[in-house]
């Protein structure tokens, strides 16, 4: 670990917490329907976009109609780009005549889109369209929307008291996309595009190279869709390599500001809620849990990237860093970014769920894969859009209801009575991510067809299928590239696992939301134990840790730990 | 806490006998799937057992000790469960069936009518029926009498030598099957039908037979299940992944594992916590309808503390007499006892006794010539006329006073006038004392505040809870009073009406109300209230209204019937939590020593140093298993609860179960595991 290392990825988390706090404001005033700069331009898009829909945007609905409307128009969504990927020869913006591609993988990638998770058994430069990347695109942009949507959904149940409605979907998803999303895809493309990034209809161009060797260089618009697959966390990038090829991310300055993309929505979320709940300590606190979690994960995987393997030490191999030698572990990392930027990177697409990866996680140190693979298992160190904040609110319902009987009270949060209902439904969205991961991941070591994908044999092989299980499921979507996921079975196991590892959680969340809206609010007394400050962060990190921990110990254990210990005893795998 | 007659403690060897036996009986699988955590163990136990004789019988002896030492512990594990429940069980069994006793057959002596008595067996009563009860009768039913004073023993249900007096009319007209009449005699009329009376309730409470799950015990048993149903699924997905490293666990060790990571030590110990925290309300005379008004106590964030009988004594006395219009303290004295000798009120007696300060005592007063003129609410006035001396002595309301001595053509000072009106701002009650036309000063009466009353009250700021004294007093007199005792709020001139709109008031904020009452005026508000604690001398309305009766009718009792509410909520949660944050040294014990054989590098996970993968796992389940029979008796027993603010509390929780429930059982594991080895058990 150097200094000047630690001070980029320091620089690069203050600038997204402060950038982080006037967002949270101005996304606060939209979904509380409260005015802001840029209605003058929106209101008159918005309305008509509504008027075209012939949606009352002011009515508002329950919770039940809510949820509806919303995975109605994800499926319908889903079922158009399905039909484009696999057409796509029929369709324009196809000048290498890509076939339309197999119907296990579209369905796995139509599904990877909708959900937010980017999930990626192709190579996209070599297999889609033009037309095909943009449709991709535009489920970037509603994917991320949807879940933010869910999120403010579950917000109003905790604000609203004794009512029903928790809001209209169209209105509230056509405002994310227009009042949030479409604004900053369109400012950061523009970046992108003055960085080097490219962004034409031309899908191929063949050059000469420096060292006269003729070359192909696959292109298209790729600074728009860089854009929104960060700022969505969506994550699916244009390219195979996404990040980790350079007309992705061409350098430092776009790692960095990748990393800001993926996580200044996420963390204005956290503070958004505070605003909407009227109570910003609590929301800080929360804030202050997750913050923890990112700092630890990030301090483990730099340091054990910057330690570099043992093991090539023994072998003579110099893995100290210097002027002149990077050191630690290089592997599957670029030069130019560095092993600081690429922990940072990776900590950070794992814990915003975005999936987007400047290097190769295979390659990282035991260690370190296993922080990564921690990260999507809780899937809640800020997370993806809403649903970051939505796993980390299940969380501290579940934490609020231990802690509550402990304090000799009917557990209460924000004044809500937290009751069978809600224990019912965050204890089965909790078991439902545990469920969606384990099993799954325990019929791919159990079948041919699951060990066949595994490119490393021992524990590393257990962590690869362990790592695209958890990521499918917390709708991440980044993998440890070694498994082969385009096969049969791991194109409909992923595509399920994305599907109920999508959904399950969210209608469980929704309905939370629609059984807390009807409550009464108690009001705080001292008898209530406070929802911010020491206390309450200890509680809902115990809770987080302990369930966590107790959930996933023996898959990590045998995976990345057992490979850590093989690692420091010398022992190989052939 | 009153003398308590019935109540039984639980370890008697009796309830322990008892209790060992009820241990086995429910290894009945349809009343442990009632108990789906302990349910599950079962579930275990058997598959181990069955896998011991397979063994057995395929002469495979390589591990069977092993196999048949897990499966004796996991047995014991479910039985140690049983236990707990049962011995919770055996103590409220064990005073229903004292209380049973008392319910032998009773004659009842039936009033025909045509006026005719007639003797039936009490069983055959209905409601509606007319009992006549003497001297040594035992009263045959619930009813109210409706002719007639008694003297009522209901030590049977109260545990109260002293007798009480009930009489027709009024708040103080319900008598209770099974109590006995000591003298005089009354016409009763039966109000409740055979098997409905009130000591059947009470048996059928203590006993636990109408017992139903509280709302958060079904919450804390959802998160149970489900954390069951997820550690499941994290033993099923071993065996696949010990097959990846070409590797085998043997079931016997995939259920040890399971049934140390499922919730076992509170799901033992679930219902003998909150049956014992009905029991504990049994301890303190308080019968509660359900389980669940026990909960709600806990959650009260208003009481409504009713000013007499709670906050004050009930009864004003006297503390000082202050002359005035020229008389002196002697004279105001001894004209103030003399009015007050026929007075029977609490009031007229301190008066007398203050008076006995001044030397007056043993006064002889020729009956002849004296006539007392009662108190009436229109005069506002008492006293006595001395015949031979001419002598009119009034006592009473100031105004009422005045006039009389203006009437006698007397004048009344500035002075007096003014003496009243401060004693009643100090929310004390003035009363004037005068004999013809003169006044002689006044007599200063004064709610006295309870002893120790204050300090309960700030206890209750201290755990958030709002205090609101209710009294029917003028607002100045109530204001007084609740300075002194120091409580939040103060609603004076109630009447049951104010007091069912300021429960409506602050259940509409969200607030839970807790409130006691004894009339039958009271009765409605009873109901409405979250918490409504009837006092066992009210009457009948108000104990059918109220969710928990109080035997020993001491309203102040409501403050610790919301801490043993409080206390049944805070064992679970701290015994919840307990269990939990064991999980993380059993995951340490076991899994090392499961992937041992598989993958010999993960050996440095054995943080612990036990010494072999058996003994490793050995330790854990039996660890597993003898804690809840070390944590019994602090489920009967309860966490022990002091009022704080809620941070503290669960900050002090949560270092002992939390943190504690981590550290203990690295330690409790490494031991059983030295002793095993020591042993050579493995």
């Amino acid at each position: 670990m150097t200094y000047t290392g630690v001070l980029q990825i320091l620089i690069t988390l203050a600038t997204m917490v402060i950038a982080a706090v006037p967002l949270s404001k101005y996304l606060a005033h939209v979904f509380n329907g409260e005015a802001t700069f840029l209605d003058g331009i929106i209101n008159p898009v918005e309305s008509l976009t509504l008027k075209f829909l012939k949606v009352n945007g002011n009515e508002e609905t329950d919770w039940i109609k809510y949820l509806k409307i919303g995975i109605i128009v994800n499926f319908f969504m889903l079922a158009i780009v399905y039909l484009i990927l696999r057409f796509q020869n029929f369709l324009p913006l196809n000048q290498m005549h890509y076939p339309g591609i197999s119907w296990a993988l579209d369905f796995n990638t139509a599904i990877s889109f909708i959900t937010n998770t980017n999930w990626q058994n192709y190579a996209g430069e070599e297999a889609l369209s033009n037309f095909s990347q943009m449709a991709l695109v535009f489920l970037q942009f509603t994917s991320a929307a949807t879940g933010l949507v869910f999120a403010v959904a579950f917000i109003r149940g905790l604000v609203r008291r004794e009512a029903k409605y928790v809001g209209n979907f169209y209105a509230d998803f056509i405002k994310a996309i227009y009042r949030l999303f479409l604004p900053l895809a369109i400012i950061f493309a523009v970046i992108m595009l003055w960085q080097g990034v490219p962004q034409t209809f031309v899908m191929q161009k063949k050059v000469t190279n420096m060292t006269g060797i003729k070359q192909k260089l696959s292109m298209g618009p790729v600074a728009s869709m860089v854009s929104i697959e960060n700022l969505g966390t969506n994550g699916g990038g244009f390219y195979d390599a996404n990040a980790a090829q350079p007309y992705e991310n061409p350098n430092p300055f776009t790692n960095a500001l990748t990393v800001f993309m993926m996580g200044t929505i996420p963390i204005a979320l956290f503070l958004m809620y505070g605003i909407m709940i009227g109570n910003k300590k609590h929301a800080w606190t929360l804030f202050a849990v997750a913050m923890t979690l990112l700092l630890v994960c990030l301090a483990i995987v730099y340091s054990q990237e910057a330690h570099g393997n043992p093991f090539l030490a023994k072998l003579g191999v110099n893995i100290v860093a210097s002027k002149n030698n990077p050191g630690g572990n290089m592997e599957g990392k670029q030069e130019h970014i560095g092993i600081a930027q690429t922990s940072l990177f990776a900590t950070a697409t794992t814990a915003f769920t975005t999936g987007n990866v400047d290097s190769a996680h295979d390659s990282f140190m035991p260690l370190s894969g296993m922080v990564l693979i921690a990260e999507m298992m809780l899937n809640l160190i800020f997370g993806g859009k809403g649903v970051g904040l939505l796993n980390m609110l299940t969380m501290v319902i579940i934490a609020v209801f231990i802690a509550g009987l402990m304090v000799g009270r009917t557990p209460e949060f924000l004044g809500k009575k937290i009751e069978a209902k809600e224990v019912k439904l965050a204890t089965l969205a909790m078991f439902a991510h545990a469920f969606i991961i384990l099993i799954p991941f325990a019929i791919a070591l159990a079948v041919p067809a699951g060990l066949a994908g595994i490119l490393n044999p021992g524990p590393h092989g257990l962590s690869e299928i362990l790592y695209a299980y958890t990521s499918t499921v917390a709708n991440n979507g980044s993998a440890f590239a070694g498994l082969n996921g385009n096969t049969l079975f791991y194109n409909i196991s992923l595509g399920l696992t994305i599907f109920f590892g999508r959904y399950i959680p969210i209608i469980c969340q929704v309905a939370i939301a629609g059984s807390l809206i009807k409550k009464k609010s108690i009001p705080e007394s001292a008898g209530t134990f406070p929802a911010h400050g020491f206390l309450f962060y200890t509680v809902v990190m115990a809770t987080i840790l302990l369930v966590g921990a107790l959930t996933f110990f023996p898959a990590l254990a045998l995976g990345p730990v057992a490979e850590h210990f093989a690692m420091i005893k010398g022992h190989l795998f052939y | 806490m009153s003398n308590k007659s019935y109540y039984v403690s639980a370890f008697s060897k009796d309830i322990m006998l008892s209790a060992i036996k009820d241990s086995f009986k429910k290894l009945n699988p349809k009343i442990t799937v009632k108990n789906p955590v302990m349910f599950v163990v079962e579930i275990g136990s058997v598959i181990t057992t069955a896998i011991f004789i397979k063994d057995l019988f395929l002469h495979d002896f390589k591990s069977i000790s092993f196999v048949f030492q897990i499966t004796v512990w996991l047995w014991f594990t479910v039985l140690f469960a049983n236990f707990a429940e049962s011995i919770s069980e055996g103590r409220g069994k064990a005073q229903a069936d004292s209380l049973r006793r008392t319910k032998t057959e009773v004659t009842a002596r039936l009033l025909k009518e045509d006026g005719k008595e007639e003797k039936i067996k009490a069983s055959l009563l209905r409601k509606g029926d007319t009992v006549i009860a003497e001297t040594g009768d035992t009263i045959p039913a619930d009813g109210e009498i409706i002719e007639g004073i008694a003297s009522v023993d209901e030590s049977a249900i109260t545990g109260e030598s002293a007798p009480v007096i009930r009489e027709s009319g009024g708040d103080r007209s319900a008598v209770t099957g099974g109590t006995k009449v000591l003298s005089d005699k009354i016409i009763i009329r039966i109000t409740s039908n055979p098997g409905e009376n009130f000591i059947d309730k009470m048996i059928s409470l203590v006993e636990g037979a109408s017992r139903q799950k509280t709302p958060n015990e079904i919450a804390l048993n959802i998160l149970l299940v489900m954390l069951t149903a997820i550690f499941l699924v994290v033993v099923i997905t071993l065996e696949p992944m010990a097959g990846y490293f070409h590797g085998y666990i043997s079931p016997v060790i995939l259920v040890a594992l399971l049934i140390c990571l499922i919730p076992t030590t509170i799901g033992a110990l679930l219902s003998a916590i909150g049956i014992s925290g009905m029991d504990r309300l049994v301890k303190h005379n308080v019968i509660a309808m359900s389980g669940k008004a026990v909960e709600a106590a806990g959650d009260v964030n208003t009481l409504l503390l009713d000013k007499t009988g709670t906050i004050t004594f009930g009864n004003r006395m006297a503390v000082s007499f202050i002359p005035s219009d020229g008389s002196d303290v002697n004279e105001l004295a001894d004209y103030a006892q003399l009015s007050s000798l026929s007075d029977e009120t609490p009031e007229g007696r301190s008066i007398v006794t203050l008076a006995k300060q001044y030397g007056f005592r043993g006064r002889h007063i020729d009956e002849k010539n004296i006539e007392f003129i009662p108190f009436s609410a229109f005069t506002r006035m008492s006293g006595v006329n001395l015949l031979d001396k001419n002598l009119q002595i009034r006592k009473g309301a100031v105004e009422a006073v005045v006039k009389f001595v203006e009437q006698n053509k007397g004048k009344v000072s500035d002075k007096t006038v003014k003496t009243a009106e401060e004693i009643s701002k100090k929310g004390g009650t003035p009363l004037a004392v005068a004999v013809n036309d003169r006044m002689l000063g006044i007599i200063h009466l004064k709610d006295v505040v309870k002893g120790g009353i204050k300090d309960r009250i700030d206890s209750l700021r201290k755990i958030g809870i709002k205090t609101v004294m209710i009294t029917g007093d003028n607002p100045l007199t109530a204001k007084a009073i609740a300075d002194e005792a120091g409580v939040d709020d103060f609603v004076s001139e109630a009447t049951p009406e104010t007091k069912m709109a300021l429960i409506k008031k602050e259940q509409s904020m969200g607030k839970l109300v807790a409130m006691t009452g004894d009339g039958t005026n009271d009765a409605p508000a009873l109901a409405q209230a979250d918490v409504g604690v009837a006092m066992n001398t009210g009457t009948m309305a108000a104990k059918e209204a109220g969710n928990m009766i109080d035997l020993d009718s001491n309203p102040t009792k409501l403050i610790e019937i919301v801490e043993i509410g409080k206390q049944l909520l805070i064992t679970r949660g701290s015994l919840t939590t307990f269990s939990i944050a064991n999980d993380v040294a059993k995951y340490f014990a076991i899994i090392p020593a499961m992937f041992a054989p598989i993958i010999p590098w993960l050996a440095p996970l054995n943080i612990m140093g036990l010494s072999s993968p058996e003994s490793a796992i050995l330790s854990a389940v039996i660890f597993n298993a003898i804690i809840i029979i070390i944590l019994i008796p602090l489920a009967l027993k309860g966490v022990k609860y002091k009022p704080a603010s809620a941070s503290s509390i669960l900050t002090r929780n949560l270092l002992i179960y939390g943190l504690g429930g981590i550290i203990v059982p690295f330690i409790g594991i490494k031991i059983i595991d030295v002793i095993i080895t020591y042993l050579h058990l493995i």
